[in-house]
């Protein structure tokens, strides 16, 4: 006698079992993939590895100055070499009727190129100039040594380096 | 009416069961192939957490957090300024038995700032130049948003526990800033960069970096 078969009658639990792995697998794997966890971590005050801020800058080197004009103006002009970093400059003045300089005080501010040059000067007065580097707000290096005397006359020329 | 698999008629007994046996296996083959690779999969590649500095943190069975603390050397080479951008330098190490690479880094916000030091040895605080005072180093391109993501140049891989470049010494180029209005306390000094919030790593099969290495995030 021949018996009547079915389809896939008694592999349908099994059947079930497999649908149901292929559906939740790409669950289970992105799940697992995904959690990128994090966590906090402290480097150890006590640790010998960081970083390092440079020093103070080194003051300008090469400050000189020069009569922009001896023989029409009372003006001097100040040049200097860039100091690595700097955002800017400030320039420094001494004045005095000898060869004696005064204090210095500051007469610019702010300077972003390597060179400035005064306003009308005082007719038989000497002056001296000295350049600071500013790094930011509140870095500045020390001052640059002092340029050479430069007098101021009355009459042409109105300028003269020593 | 009842719905039923179509009946197929005139068929043998014995050819009946020959089918059944046939389909078992069919059916046995393909679960067993589906189980086998989930279980390759999982055998490759885990999600590896970072260790904190402060308390110890859950993690997995079998997965070990990686540790990262600061380093002196080797020294760095772009130093700090006002305005400008340092090196970073740092020591990773790792306890699992496997490689684990990092690809990315989660900083604290732009507000959490490093705290000074007059050695390189970290043991005496720079005065006028502490975290709060703020010495104004934080790390490059770190956000307003606490926990931001940042992804390395070249992926950091830290050899298995007992190998070769573990712990791996990395310089991270240029990953510090200083602002304009550090204080001038803070010339010459050496800082303690804040605590990384996390890392983006896996562990599984992978050649390790050779330490000393130099890398960076640059965004």
């Amino acid at each position: 006698m021949r018996r009547q078969g079915r389809g896939f009658g008694p592999c349908r639990p099994l059947l079930v079992v497999i649908g149901a792995a292929l559906l939740l697998t790409p669950w289970f794997i992105t799940s697992d993939a995904d959690a990128a966890t994090s966590w906090s971590v402290g480097l150890a005050a006590s640790s010998k590895g960081e970083a390092q801020a440079q020093a103070l800058p080194a003051a300008p080197t090469g400050v000189s100055a020069a009569c922009a004009d001896p023989t029409t103006s009372k003006t001097i002009t100040i040049t200097w070499s860039a100091v690595t970093h700097a955002s800017a400059y400030a320039v420094y003045k001494a004045t005095s009727t000898t060869s004696t300089p005064g204090s210095y005080s500051s007469v610019e501010t702010g300077l972003t190129t390597t060179s400035w040059t005064t306003g009308t000067l005082t007719a038989g007065d000497n002056y001296w100039f000295k350049v600071v580097a500013d790094i930011g707000t509140n870095w500045a290096s020390a001052q640059s040594s002092a340029t050479a005397e430069s007098t101021i006359n009355s009459s042409n020329p109105y300028c003269v380096q020593p | 009416m009842r719905w039923s698999f179509p009946r197929r008629t005139n068929v043998p007994v014995h050819a009946a069961a020959r089918s059944r046996s046939f389909k078992y296996k069919v059916v046995g083959a393909a679960l067993g192939t589906v189980l086998a690779g989930v279980a390759a999969y999982a055998a490759t590649n885990w999600v590896v957490g970072l260790n904190s500095g402060s308390s110890g943190e859950g993690q997995s069975a079998n997965i070990a957090n990686i540790s990262v603390t600061a380093v002196s050397s080797p020294s760095a080479t772009n130093l700090l300024y006002p305005g400008g951008t340092g090196d970073v330098v740092v020591t990773i190490a790792n306890s699992n038995p496997y490689p684990v690479t990092i690809t990315a880094v989660q900083l604290p916000t732009n507000t959490t700032y490093a705290t000074g030091y007059t050695t390189s040895a970290l043991s005496t605080t720079q005065t006028g130049c502490l975290s709060t005072t703020p010495s104004d180093v934080v790390w490059n391109y770190s956000t307003t948003t606490s926990g931001s993501s940042h992804t390395l140049t070249t992926p950091l891989t830290v050899g298995a526990s007992g190998q070769a470049n573990n712990p791996l010494v990395a310089t991270l180029t240029n990953d510090a800033s200083m602002t304009a209005a550090a204080p001038a306390a803070c010339t010459a000094t050496y800082f303690s960069m804040p605590s990384l919030t996390g890392i983006t790593a896996t562990g599984g099969a992978a050649t390790s970096t050779t330490s000393p290495a130099t890398d960076a995030w640059t965004s």
